[in-house]
C-alpha cells in the first residue's frame, strides 16, 4: 500500500511542479510581449524626447505588463523553491520508509495551507495575462488577414510567430487557472479530512 | 520545516523523532519550534505520558513511550488515507 501512496504522492508533486513552471514560462513570455507591444510606440519618447498623450495607454500597458509579470515569476518561484525541497526529499524516499513518507505527506499539507492563497492568485493573474494577450493578437490577426501589416516578404514569419505566440501563451495563461482550481479542489477537500482526523486524534488525546 | 502544521502533526513530528531518545534542544531544532511553544508541546506530551524524561551520562533526553502507540498509528492510518485513492492532480 505504501509503495503505491508513494507513486500517487510522487505524481501529484510532479504534476504541480509542472504547472509552476508552466506558469514561469507564462510569466516570462507575458513580460516579453508586453515589452514587445509598448515599447515601440514609445521610442519617440526615447528617442526624441518628445511626449504625446497618446503613449500615455503604451506606458500604462508596460508599467502594468512588467508589475503583473514581475509578481507573476516571484510568486511562482517561490513557490517553486519550497515545493522543489519536498520534491527533492522524496525522490530520495524507498516504498517502506513509512514516516519519511507520512513526514512528506505532512509537509506538503503544511505548504498548501501556507501557500494557499498564494496559488489562487496564480491563477488570477494567469487569466487576466490570457486575456490581455488574446487581446493583443486580435489586431495581428486583423492586420494579417487585411494585408497593411507594416513588415513584409521574409519579416511576415516574425509577425506569425508572435501572432502564434500571444494566441499560445494567452490560451495557455487562460487554462492554467482551471489546472490551478483543480488541484485546489483536491487539497481543500484533502484539508477537510485532516479537521476529520484532527476529531479523531483529540479524542485520542483526551482518553 | 516551513508552512502551517496543526499541533497535531506537530505532536506527530515529536514523537516520532523522539523514538531515540534526543535532548530538548535538537527536538525543537529537528520541529522548526521555538523554544516556548516547544516547551509547551513537549510538556503536554509528557504530561500524558507520551514522552518519558529521563537522563543519560549526564544530558537530559526524552523518549516516545508506548502509551503513544494508539495516537501515532491512528496518525499514520489517516494520513496515507490522503493518498490512497487517485492520483487525484495530474497534469
Amino acid at each position: 500500500m505504501e509503495q503505491s501512496t508513494l507513486n500517487r504522492i510522487k505524481i501529484e508533486m510532479q504534476s504541480f511542479k509542472g504547472l509552476i513552471i508552466t506558469n514561469l514560462i507564462g510569466a516570462a513570455f507575458a513580460l516579453a510581449f508586453s515589452m514587445a507591444f509598448g515599447i515601440p510606440k514609445l521610442i519617440p519618447l526615447l528617442t526624441e524626447g518628445t511626449f504625446e498623450i497618446g503613449q500615455i495607454p503604451y506606458l500604462g500597458l508596460i508599467v502594468a505588463g512588467f508589475v503583473i509579470g514581475i509578481s507573476w515569476i516571484t510568486r511562482s518561484a517561490e513557490l517553486m523553491s519550497e515545493h522543489d525541497d519536498l520534491v527533492t526529499e522524496l525522490e530520495e524516499l524507498g516504498p517502506s520508509d513509512d514516516e519519511e513518507i507520512i513526514s512528506i505527506i505532512v509537509q506538503s499539507l503544511a505548504f498548501y495551507r501556507e501557500n494557499q492563497t498564494k496559488i489562487r492568485q496564480l491563477g488570477i493573474v494567469g487569466r487576466i495575462v490570457g486575456i490581455f494577450l488574446i487581446l493583443t493578437a486580435i489586431p495581428q490577426i486583423q492586420a494579417l488577414l487585411s494585408g497593411v501589416y507594416p513588415l513584409g516578404n521574409w519579416m511576415i514569419i516574425g509577425q506569425l510567430f508572435g501572432l502564434i505566440g500571444s494566441l499560445g501563451v494567452g490560451i495557455a495563461g487562460l487554462y492554467v487557472p482551471t489546472l490551478i482550481n483543480r488541484f485546489s479542489e483536491k487539497w481543500d477537500a484533502r484539508l477537510s479530512s485532516t479537521e476529520v482526523a484532527e476529531e479523531r486524534l483529540d479524542r485520542i488525546l483526551r482518553e | 520545516m516551513k508552512g502551517k502544521r496543526t499541533q497535531f502533526e506537530i505532536y506527530w513530528e515529536i514523537l516520532t523523532y523522539c523514538r531515540n531518545p534526543r535532548t530538548f534542544t535538537s527536538i525543537i531544532h529537528r520541529c522548526s519550534l521555538n523554544s516556548k511553544i516547544g516547551q509547551e508541546h513537549i510538556g503536554f506530551l509528557e504530561n500524558k505520558g507520551y514522552l518519558r524524561r529521563f537522563e543519560e551520562e549526564g544530558q537530559k533526553l526524552l523518549k516516545t513511550t508506548d502509551v503513544a502507540k494508539p495516537f501515532l498509528d491512528a496518525f499514520k492510518e489517516m494520513y496515507l488515507e490522503l493518498f490512497s485513492r487517485g492520483p487525484d492532480f495530474k497534469l
